[in-house]
């Protein structure tokens, strides 16, 4: 008896399982069906979806397989030494791009020479993630006005091969490189600066690199620019 | 009982939901033997979370792919931050550089989450996630699919003319290592794989410009356009060494038996030999000697070579 109220217990669980796993399918890239999120896949086409460690937001293209054709890019990025690019916001889903189902190679830029490159198969229906080995870093530079922008070079681990350049920034700016080992070198002879750093580059993490003294907090009763008395 | 069946019911459903969703994770398989002699059959085999290696041929940074790569022996001492290491290629190419494992280094401390050396083999064993680091590892053996034939790397020959008219036979030829030659358009940085390229033609760029426009024409007769960085400008910050190797080591290759370097400033054309090409051009060869016409065969190929080492 008790053998068949265990063995009702499994087929009932079993099938709760197997209906769970039917609505996923039958849902499949439905999340925008709830008026947010991403939009269902449309019919005859797969999804490719950029699985980036939390950086949502990167430069890449999508190279057809057979023929190296480019079908698709996004540049949503500025180039890591311009002086104008910062963070302009949070976005909170990956890109994606809806191609045909077939054997495509996603090209992601990052602020140095190397690129990332992943061969991936989008099929008819079906979200692929593609794992971008990427990270990001932050230089901050303060100087005795605050943060401010200057140059910097990225080099590998051994400083044998320049790799990038960059442009600090007095807004939040990161530098997305392929995870690794680096160096961000900062080099400004009128004020005697030469700085060498190591930046450990790992999927999902985050390193800030400060330069300089730390901007110090704000004394009681001390009030900003806004505030001075004529 | 039935937090068994919950349990149950919860790792059927997630290996199904595994299964369904396509992560394109490493398809690599690899057998790692570490510093004691230990073997490990490791699955969804990378480096870093990458598919590549890092290393220095002749002092020159290289990313090789592991796709390409038969097996790897690491000779250096466990504590040393970099150690020779030997690749045997699929194709039975063997060649011998440096590559940085870390040894007893330890992450900087603005490294948020840090707390072990990144340089580490990663990926899935029988008994679940597997990573070693890379100081630890005596040798690794690929293990690609029966049968597959290794991804075809050419090597590449061309002629290139410089911008006072001088020309080399080149073979081998890379752009900072790599067999493709990375390029702007707009904004936008691609690459041009330079095995599938007939010819580039690259514009006169006024003195000090930074830029240079090029013209690529595929071997299919599709023809790209852009903008290729040219800058003689020194950074701040840039070693000699760096500044040297960006500067005047854009391409680089073999003429004759000896080294050859010129920087992206100084070429005018490159025109690119295919299989065919060769064959044709040893025929005429051939037959020129045959005839005894004396006449010389044109270009100053192994006369001057632009050694930078």
């Amino acid at each position: 008896m008790a053998s068949k109220i265990e063995y009702t217990q499994v087929r009932k669980w079993f099938l709760v399982g197997i209906a769970a796993v039917v609505a996923g399918c039958a849902t499949t890239g439905g999340s925008g069906g709830g008026g947010y999120g991403l939009p269902p896949i449309p019919e005859g086409k797969g999804r490719l979806m950029l699985e980036t460690g939390g950086i949502n937001e990167v430069n890449y293209y999508v190279l057809d397989g057979e023929t190296g054709e480019e079908i698709h890019s996004e540049s949503p990025r500025m180039a890591a030494s311009s002086p104008i690019g910062y963070e302009t916001g949070y976005r909170s889903l990956p890109q994606f791009v809806d191609l045909d189902p077939g054997r495509y190679t996603v090209v992601v830029n990052t602020d140095i020479d190397d690129s990332v490159e992943k061969e991936v198969e989008v099929l008819m229906g079906q979200e692929m993630y593609a794992t971008i080995p990427i990270g990001r870093f932050q230089v901050i530079f303060s100087d005795a006005q605050g943060r401010s922008q200057v140059p910097f070079l990225i080099f590998d681990y051994n400083l044998r091969t320049m790799l990038g350049r960059g442009m600090t920034s007095t807004e939040v700016r990161y530098f997305i490189v392929p995870v690794g080992e680096y160096k961000v070198r900062i080099e400004n002879s009128p004020t005697n600066l030469d700085e060498i750093r190591p930046v450990q580059i790992s999927m999902g993490q985050t390193q800030n690199i400060l330069i300089g003294p730390p901007p110090s907090p704000a004394q009681p009763g001390e009030g900003g620019e806004g505030d001075a008395q004529p | 009982m039935k937090r068994k069946v919950l349990w149950g019911g919860i790792a059927l459903l997630a290996a199904l939901w595994v299964s369904a969703s396509g992560a394109a994770t490493s398809a690599l398989k690899a057998t790692v033997i570490d510093r004691y002699g230990n073997q490990h059959q490791v699955d969804k085999f990378t480096f870093q979370g990458r598919q590549d290696l890092e290393i220095y041929v002749q002092g020159q940074r290289r990313l090789v792919e592991l796709v390409k790569v038969d097996r790897l022996r690491f000779e250096g001492e466990r504590s040393d931050e970099e150690q020779r290491v030997v690749l045997v290629f699929r194709n039975g190419v063997q060649e011998a550089g440096l590559m940085v494992t870390g040894g007893s280094a330890s992450p900087h401390q603005d490294a948020v989450g840090g707390g072990s050396s990144g340089r580490r083999f990663s990926g899935v064993t029988e008994l679940g996630p597997f990573f070693i680091l890379a100081s630890d590892v005596q040798e690794i053996v690929l293990r690609h699919p029966v049968g597959e034939e290794p991804p075809e790397e050419k090597i590449l020959k061309a002629t290139i003319i410089t911008m006072n008219g001088r020309r080399f036979e080149v073979g081998n030829l890379r752009y900072h290592g790599k067999q493709r030659l990375d390029f702007f358009r707009g904004r936008n940085k691609r690459f041009i794989p330079l095995d599938k390229v007939a010819r580039i033609d690259f514009e006169d760029g006024g003195t000090g410009d930074e830029f240079r426009p090029i013209t690529a024409t595929y071997w299919s007769g599709k023809t790209v356009m852009g903008t290729v960085e040219a800058s003689l400008v020194r950074l701040s910050g840039e070693t000699d060494k760096s500044y040297f190797e960006r500067v005047n080591r854009a391409f680089t290759g073999v003429v004759g038996s000896s080294p050859f370097a010129i920087g992206m400033h100084d070429v005018k054309h490159i025109r690119f030999r295919q299989d065919k090409d060769e064959e044709s051009a040893e025929d005429s060869a051939a037959d020129t000697n045959d005839s005894n016409t004396g006449d010389s065969i044109e270009g100053d190929v192994g006369d001057t070579v632009e050694d930078s080492q």
